[in-house]
């Protein structure tokens, strides 16, 4: 009899368990959100176990277990319980592990004191599993020890499992929905169509990217977006597909609602069945058409600065050509002139001469005397036309700086004022040493022709001209006084790479204020003593400065002149 | 010095050729001086042509000397025509010009100048050289031209 009753109140647990169950079941099926999935299970627990309080708690991203739902847990204890595991993690198929009495268990000490203030006294921790891994536990404690029967264990187990697999499939709907929230939201068009290319879905990028709405577009055919004359593509791209094949970043163009063109770039991936057979592709349209539109201004500015250098050359070889053009027709015009007017001149001067010769006699002294005058002026003006013809070609002329010897360039001078210097009894001292500079030598002996010719010219009547000629290296530790005033001690041009050449004279001097205009084209101050055109100086400076070099002069009235340039040495 | 020797003056400039012939005087030149004003009539004078037929009375030069800038036909155009021709390539030319441009000097020579002066400034210089010339003249070997018929070149012809 009792064992009869005992069979009738197991067959009853047994009839409880399963009514438990398929409550539970029937829950989870209802059941909208994680929590409401949390709150079936621990429902269940309570009401179908003998146990006290229960809690579930899953396992987070980063391995460690976490309350998610609890009755009867005080927020100490969870705090205190939170993240300890009875498995390690990664365990394979972890079991169930049950704690009939804690007193008699050992177990971690801050774990333990929690345990015992929160009057636990048994304990079983129920893995909730899926496809063998971890999800997380259900834990069931009671207030006093308990042996766990096989039945109750069972039943626990179960409920267990069933929550699992309610947690699981909600979170997959979760996932499924944050994906299609993904696809829905997206700011590309994601398309799907079956291997017909009939389209199957439609989100709201590509509504708005081409401008019909999901109901217009599903179950249409996809060249509803493509421009006849692209209607090619397709076969290719369905073609990958079929095999198999990612289509990536293919750029093409599409045909919006209204008709207007859009630059796209298209990624066209394969769709399978759950057998893995390709049913359909998902396609990927990104609006490229202001890429498109950057690229081609990009293209457009790169035209247009390659048309920009290309002008900008022209208009350089043009201006070049148009300087080098006036250059030489401002040559030739001096030249024509220097012809032009050498004609003239010959003839006056050659004609007053032949008047003085034939006829100088029947002229009388006046008529001679202006014969005369005809003469000079006649050759003061041939002169002055040589003299003017060599400072325009100093200017005209290519320079090309050479080594040059500097003793040769002097001698070359003197030479040329041989029959002056004879005549004057000048002596003049040019013996050197002469290091080598940079120069030009034809600019280079004009240049000490005018110094030279000028020393020997300006003296008082009656001296004898004394000229001496020298080079000085300059130096930078010990510069002449000059030089100290005229650089500072910092001027970095103030080294040992230039020369200065002095040609120093008894002359009349030149007082400081006209110093500096002496080098200025026409500059005679001495016009009625001493005949001349004004123009050697400008050329001494002329010369010098297109030989990259300077000029100067330090002179007192009376007390001679020295004149010096400089030039790099070579 | 041989008193037949002729010298053909080649000048635009009425004045200049005044000038050379008193200069000439002076310098007691005895080669007979004959002078034209411009290039056609110094090529007529050298083929024997036109006003110039009578080679007893305009004898073939010894030397010419020859002014480049003259209009029509200028003194290059002058001198290129003489070296093409058979019977006056080696004639003796001497460039007498105002002209000192280096490129004139070059282009000169290169045509087949024997010599290149520039008019002196002054009657005294212009006799100094003169006088020079006149002692080169007599110092010099000429070869024997070998007069023949002239040969037309688009050269001389035109402006």
């Amino acid at each position: 009899m009792e064992e009869q009753q005992r069979d009738q109140r197991a067959l009853q647990e047994r009839a409880r368990h399963q009514q438990a169950l398929y409550q539970l079941t029937d829950a989870l099926t209802r059941a909208a959100s994680l929590t409401e999935v949390f709150d079936s299970a621990l429902d269940s627990v309570l009401s179908s176990l003998p146990c006290d309080r229960a809690a579930l708690l899953l396992v987070n991203e980063h391995e460690v277990m976490q309350f998610k739902a609890w009755r009867g847990l005080s927020d100490v204890y969870r705090q205190a319980a939170e993240g300890h595991s009875p498995w390690k993690p990664g365990q394979e198929s972890p079991r169930l592990v049950c704690v009939e009495n804690v007193a008699s268990t050992p177990l971690p000490e801050p774990l333990r004191d929690a345990i015992d203030h929160e009057g636990i006294r048994a304990l079983a921790f129920l893995p909730l599993l899926s496809h063998g891994r971890l999800l997380g536990k259900l834990m069931v404690s009671y207030n006093s020890p308990h042996t766990f029967s096989p039945d109750e264990l069972q039943l626990a187990q179960a409920i267990a499992n069933q929550a699992a697999f309610g947690i699981e499939r909600k979170q997959g709907e979760d996932v499924t929905r944050r994906l299609a929230a993904i696809v829905e939201y997206s700011d590309d068009a994601i398309i799907s169509k079956d291997l017909n290319g009939i389209i199957v879905s439609w989100n709201r990028g590509a509504e708005r990217l081409f401008g019909y709405t999901v109901q217009e577009a599903v179950g249409q055919h996809i060249s509803l977006v493509i421009p006849p004359e692209r209607l090619g593509e397709e076969p290719g791209i369905i073609e990958h597909i079929r095999h198999g094949e990612l289509v990536e970043h293919y750029e093409t163009v599409r045909r919006h609602k209204d008709g207007s063109l859009l630059d796209i770039s298209l990624t066209v991936s394969p769709l399978r069945n759950e057998k893995g057979e390709v049913v359909g592709a998902s396609k990927i349209a990104r609006d490229i058409t202001e890429r498109k539109r950057a690229e081609r201004m990009v293209r457009e500015a790169q035209a247009q600065l390659l048309r920009h250098a290309a002008n900008l050359e022209k208009t350089v070889l043009e201006r070049t050509a148009d300087l080098r053009a006036s250059n030489e027709q401002l040559e030739a015009f001096v030249y024509s002139i220097a012809h032009d007017l050498r004609g003239p001149l010959r003839s006056m001067e050659g004609f007053s001469a032949m008047l003085l010769e034939e006829a100088g006699a029947a002229l009388g002294e006046q008529g001679r005397n202006y014969a005369n005058r005809i003469n000079r002026s006649a050759q003061f003006m041939d002169q002055l036309l040589t003299d003017l013809l060599a400072f325009s070609q100093l200017n005209q002329q290519r320079i090309a700086l050479a080594p040059a010897d500097l003793s040769r360039a002097v001698q070359g001078a003197l030479s040329l004022l041989e029959n002056e210097i004879h005549e004057k009894r000048a002596q003049v001292d040019g013996s050197g040493p002469w290091p080598s500079v940079l120069a030009h030598p034809p600019t280079l002996g004009q240049v000490l022709y005018n110094l030279l010719s000028n020393a020997l010219k300006f003296v008082a009547p009656g001296v004898q001209p004394v000229v001496r000629l020298r080079a000085e290296v300059c130096a930078a530790t010990n510069p002449p006084p000059s030089l100290r005033k005229e650089r500072g001690p910092s001027d970095p041009d103030c080294s040992e790479d230039w020369v200065r050449i002095w040609v120093e004279d008894n002359g009349i001097g030149i007082a400081p204020e006209h110093q500096e205009q002496i080098f200025r084209l026409f500059t005679r101050l001495e016009g009625e003593k001493y005949s001349g055109t004004g123009i050697g100086l400008a050329i001494v400076q002329k010369g010098t400065e297109r030989m990259n070099g300077r000029v100067g002069v330090q002179s007192r009235p009376g007390q001679g002149s020295r004149f010096w340039i400089e030039l790099k040495k070579a | 010095m041989d008193e037949n020797q002729t010298i053909l003056l080649v000048d635009d400039s009425e004045d200049d050729l005044s000038l050379m012939r008193h200069a000439y005087r002076a310098a007691h030149f005895k080669a007979s001086l004959q002078t034209v004003n411009n290039g056609e009539q110094a090529i007529a004078y050298l083929s024997g042509e036109g006003a110039f037929v009578d080679r007893a009375k305009f004898p073939l030069p010894t030397l010419m000397l020859l002014d480049l800038n003259m209009p029509k036909v200028n003194g290059f155009r002058v001198l290129s025509w003489v070296r093409t021709q058979p019977g006056l390539k080696r004639l003796s030319v001497i460039v007498l010009t105002a002209s000192a441009r280096a490129d004139d000097v070059k282009q000169a020579f290169d045509l087949g100048a024997n010599s290149y002066l520039v008019k002196p400034s002054t009657m005294a210089a212009l006799i100094a050289m003169i006088c020079c010339l006149r002692d080169w003249l007599e110092y010099n070997h000429f070869p024997a031209l070998e007069p023949g018929p002239s040969v037309e070149t688009p050269a001389a012809k035109g402006s």
